[in-house]
């Protein structure tokens, strides 16, 4: 492959090659297999429509993923039917602890990730996930880099308050959290 | 919030639990990642191109 080329090539024949990122970053955001498909053609038709708009040279993968944070968001205002919860009331009966080894489920991680807001689940796979830098992730959510770190720390409390790891409050100040779930658990299959 | 009375096997256990949490993060993007992506993506990206091919030998 010749590089000097690189910026020759179009950038239409390059996005073939992001697709399965692309749908890995919508499933993560949606996490509906069906709403991440449809999130994922409609990327494609705005990104080819407007391929103009790409600056050569510049991450492909950051534009595409941009756009498509950007599609859901709008569709989400347009379809906002649902009863929202922003304070994860119904999540609060989750409590969630590390598995008889000592690791956390994976289902029951993904349930309470499932409940973190979209926002929230978005930092977190963008910065923590799929390995982009605090510029980037800022430079796509279009927000300072400061808004990003804060967002993505408020979105990892929220996650350990869900998980029942009560990191807020001085994580396992007191009681040992995870010992108490434990015993929490162990009580309510005796009783 | 200072972590009142807190033992260094909690903060071991603080330590752990925050890696675990990055860990599964990373494999909700990873799982997603290694599906493979449909063909219809692929077929669409075609269709677009064919589509410009057409109207360019229009214009030519």
């Amino acid at each position: 492959m010749n590089l000097a080329a690189a910026s020759d090539i179009d950038p239409r024949d390059q996005l073939v090659e992001h697709l399965r990122p692309l749908r890995a970053f919508a499933i993560s955001l949606t996490r509906n297999v069906t709403a991440a498909d449809d999130l994922v053609q409609e990327t494609i038709l705005k990104a080819w429509a407007g391929i103009d708009k790409f600056q050569r040279g510049s991450n492909l993968q950051a534009w595409l993923f941009t756009i498509l944070r950007n599609t859901y968001y709008s569709s989400l205002r347009k379809s906002r039917r649902e009863v929202a919860d922003p304070d994860g009331a119904h999540a609060a009966t989750l409590s969630v602890k590390p598995d008889h080894d000592g690791r956390m489920a994976f289902t029951d991680f993904l349930r309470a990730f499932d409940t973190l807001s979209d926002e929230h689940r978005e930092v977190l796979i963008l910065v923590g996930a799929s390995g982009f830098t605090t510029e980037e992730a800022a430079a796509m959510m279009g927000v300072a880099a400061g808004t990003v770190k804060s967002r993505a720390s408020r979105a990892r409390k929220r996650l350990a308050h869900l998980l029942g790891l009560a990191e807020g409050e001085g994580m396992f100040s007191g009681v040992d959290a995870v010992t108490d779930a434990v015993i929490g658990r162990a009580a309510a299959a005796m009783g | 919030m200072h972590n009142q009375g807190s033992k260094p096997e909690q903060d071991g256990q603080i330590d752990q639990i925050k890696a675990q949490i990055e860990e599964n993060l990373k494999r909700v993007y990873q799982s997603a990642l290694v599906e493979e992506v449909p063909d219809r993506f692929k077929l669409l990206l075609q269709q677009l191109k064919d589509k410009e091919a057409q109207q360019n030998g229009v214009q030519k």
